[in-house]
């Protein structure tokens, strides 16, 4: 079965087509970085116009580069949130169309649950549970206990910055440009990651993660050391106080849990201090370690596409044209954030206990607030 | 022809239904979750046009949020929803530009898949014919909600041609400068008479404005952006100046 993926949470238009969940025919992006370059960091409605206006191209791109048409395609998958609300709505209007005009199933994805399977999608294989997952990114800092599909528990997140949000605005300062990750780790390479003692946030206390304070602490050291600064070892020693405080809640994780495999992921899993931290962690503790490459890290529906086909594949979708209730009924709140309960698409059997249950009443999902997925506990 | 409209530029939505020679309006007050009830409106949109064993014909007449309002439809979406449709209609704007972006995207996305053709028609094109229906002609202004105070306005002289609307800019809530007639489209304002676009304009629209089918053509069905973001504007005010 091809399933159809659509990413479009912050500042990537991407469309993929996965099949069976594991084998990627096409996978395109288009990249406003340069659009958003001279704000220093993503604009959310010119970011969403960006979107309207690449999304049909991108997809008819993608189903050429793939030799397939839509009517080869089994279902569509969309990324609902967390994101940008502005973004994520041109993409999921766009996958709701669709699939209701091609008589598809619908299938909503959580954007950091597909981020940690593109750690098994780059192996081609399913995924497996359980695993300790770090989600690391411009938008997020998020340890999570998966049992299953849609089945997360969030150890703990962050209080204020993401760790790409934080490189990103420390990269600003600096005036190394945008955005933030890739800067900081060029200008960093050969520095002494130890020459400027930096903290390790909430290092020993708990899951939660919390990166205002190594932001204030930078900028504090960067007015200390006036033109004495050393930028090449500033950034090693900054890359390595973000390694270091994600290992350790990472560890620490891994060890209470006592599961076998841990999954990183995010835009920030691209870092390569953060990467050989990991390896070496991994090896220390003898457990599995899945980082998707490079490529498969930042934002991209190849991810959406192949969680998507696995939801699905788990909690269930029928075919589509069969009889189905649907019924708006009396009562129903239609302010669903994200959907709890099984996967249905148009068409397909199965009992709309709520409004969770139709895809076609998920509204996208801006942030935690808005019905919690991965609810901390 | 057989068709279907929505118009999301503001949180009170409209939709319209039309089968030669009758036609439906619909009006949802969308509670900021278009993105969410855009299955519920296109099916009830779907249900008036199915026929009295589903939901009745299109009529002429208020809306189901009006007296002899159209049942719900209860069946569940399917690609032959769409099959015996002629065109799409979607409304540009200007207004809400999350709404507008969300239906346009939705609508775009179904013409693209139905191989539909699509009608893009703005506000102002529409208040400029439902006021050449009512026998006016010279030089006029509509102006359209927007943030604050101020409005989009367009100087028109009608009888105006399809698409042949000349840039909007951003205006007072008032009179024109210039003494010509104002009206804010589904707003009053103190020198601009309160305007509704009428849906028998949009009726006639729908079957008369040219609308190309295919993915080259749909992508020039956009929303109607009569000013930067506010991030950019900020930006050109802070760079765009000589010595920068």
């Amino acid at each position: 079965m091809i399933t159809l993926g659509i990413e479009s949470s912050c500042d990537d238009t991407s469309v993929a087509l996965v099949e069976d969940g594991r084998r990627l025919r096409a996978s395109l992006i288009s990249s406003q970085i340069e659009v958003h370059r001279r704000f220093g960091g993503v604009v959310p409605e010119v970011a969403a116009r960006k979107h309207y206006e690449a999304i049909l191209p991108v997809l008819g791109e993608t189903l050429a580069a793939a030799r397939l048409g839509l009517g080869d395609l089994g279902q569509v998958a969309c990324t609902a949130g967390p994101g940008l609300l502005g973004p994520l709505l041109v993409g999921l209007a766009t996958a709701k169309g669709l699939a209701w005009a091609l008589g598809l199933p619908l299938v909503p994805v959580h954007h950091l649950e597909a981020h940690l399977g593109a750690a098994f999608l780059a192996r081609e294989q399913d995924p497996v549970y359980p695993y300790v997952g770090l989600i690391v990114s411009g938008g997020h800092s998020t340890l999570v206990l998966a049992d299953g599909p849609r089945a997360f528990t969030t150890l703990g997140r962050t209080a204020d910055d993401a760790p790409g949000e934080l490189l990103d605005k420390i990269a600003r300062h600096l005036g190394l440009g945008y955005p933030g990750g890739p800067v900081v780790q060029k200008a960093g390479e050969g520095g002494d990651p130890a020459r400027y003692p930096l903290p390790r946030p909430l290092s020993g206390r708990g899951y939660g993660f919390s990166f205002s304070g190594l932001k204030t602490a930078v900028l504090h050291l960067v007015r200390a050391e006036g033109d004495r600064l050393d930028l090449r070892d500033l950034c090693a020693s900054l890359q390595a106080a973000v390694a270091d405080t994600l290992c350790g809640k990472l560890e620490a994780a891994q060890v209470e849990t006592g599961t076998p495999r841990v999954v990183v992921a995010g835009g920030v899993a691209a870092n390569a201090v953060l990467r050989a931290r990991l390896e070496s962690l991994a090896a220390r503790r003898g457990f599995e370690l899945l980082v998707p490459p490079v490529a498969l890290c930042t934002d991209n529906a190849a991810m959406v596409a192949a969680q998507g086909f696995h939801t699905a594949a788990t909690l269930g979708t029928a075919s589509p044209g069969t009889a189905s209730p649907g019924t708006t009924s009396p009562g129903t709140t239609l302010d669903t954030a994200f959907p709890a309960g099984p996967v249905t698409g148009p068409g397909t059997v199965g009992v709309a206990a709520g409004p969770g249950d139709d895809p076609f009443r998920v509204n996208a999902c801006a942030d935690w607030g808005m019905g919690d997925p991965l609810p901390l506990e | 022809m057989r068709y279907l409209f929505l118009d999301a530029s503001s949180p009170l939505a409209f939709g319209q239904a039309g089968d030669d020679p009758h036609h439906q309006a619909f009006t949802w007050s969308t509670r900021m979750n278009l993105a969410a009830r855009l299955r519920e409106m296109t099916g009830e949109m779907l249900a008036a046009l199915d026929g009295p064993d589903r939901a009745g014909s299109p009529r002429d007449g208020p809306g189901p949020d009006g007296p002899g309002a159209a049942p719900v439809r209860s069946a569940a979406p399917r690609a032959s929803d769409f099959a015996g449709l002629d065109r799409l209609g979607v409304c540009t704007g200007p207004g809400s530009l999350t709404g507008l972006r969300v239906a346009l995207s939705f609508f775009r996305a179904i013409a693209l898949a139905r191989g539909l053709p699509l009608v893009g028609l703005d506000l102002f094109t529409w208040g400029a014919h439902t006021l050449a229906a009512q026998g006016r002609t010279g030089p006029v202004r509509l102006l359209a909600p927007a943030f604050l105070d101020q409005a989009f306005a367009a100087d028109l002289i009608l009888p105006l041609a399809p698409y042949d609307l000349p840039a909007p800019f951003l205006a007072p809530r008032a009179a024109a400068p210039d003494g010509r007639p104002a009206w804010g489209l589904r707003f009053a304002a103190e020198g601009a008479e309160r305007l509704d676009p009428d849906p028998a304009v949009l009726h006639r629209l729908m079957g008369e404005l040219p609308a190309p089918v295919g993915p080259a053509a749909l992508q020039q069905v956009a929303p109607l952006y009569v000013v930067p973001s506010q991030a950019e504007l900020k930006w050109m005010q802070t760079h765009d100046h000589a010595g920068h």
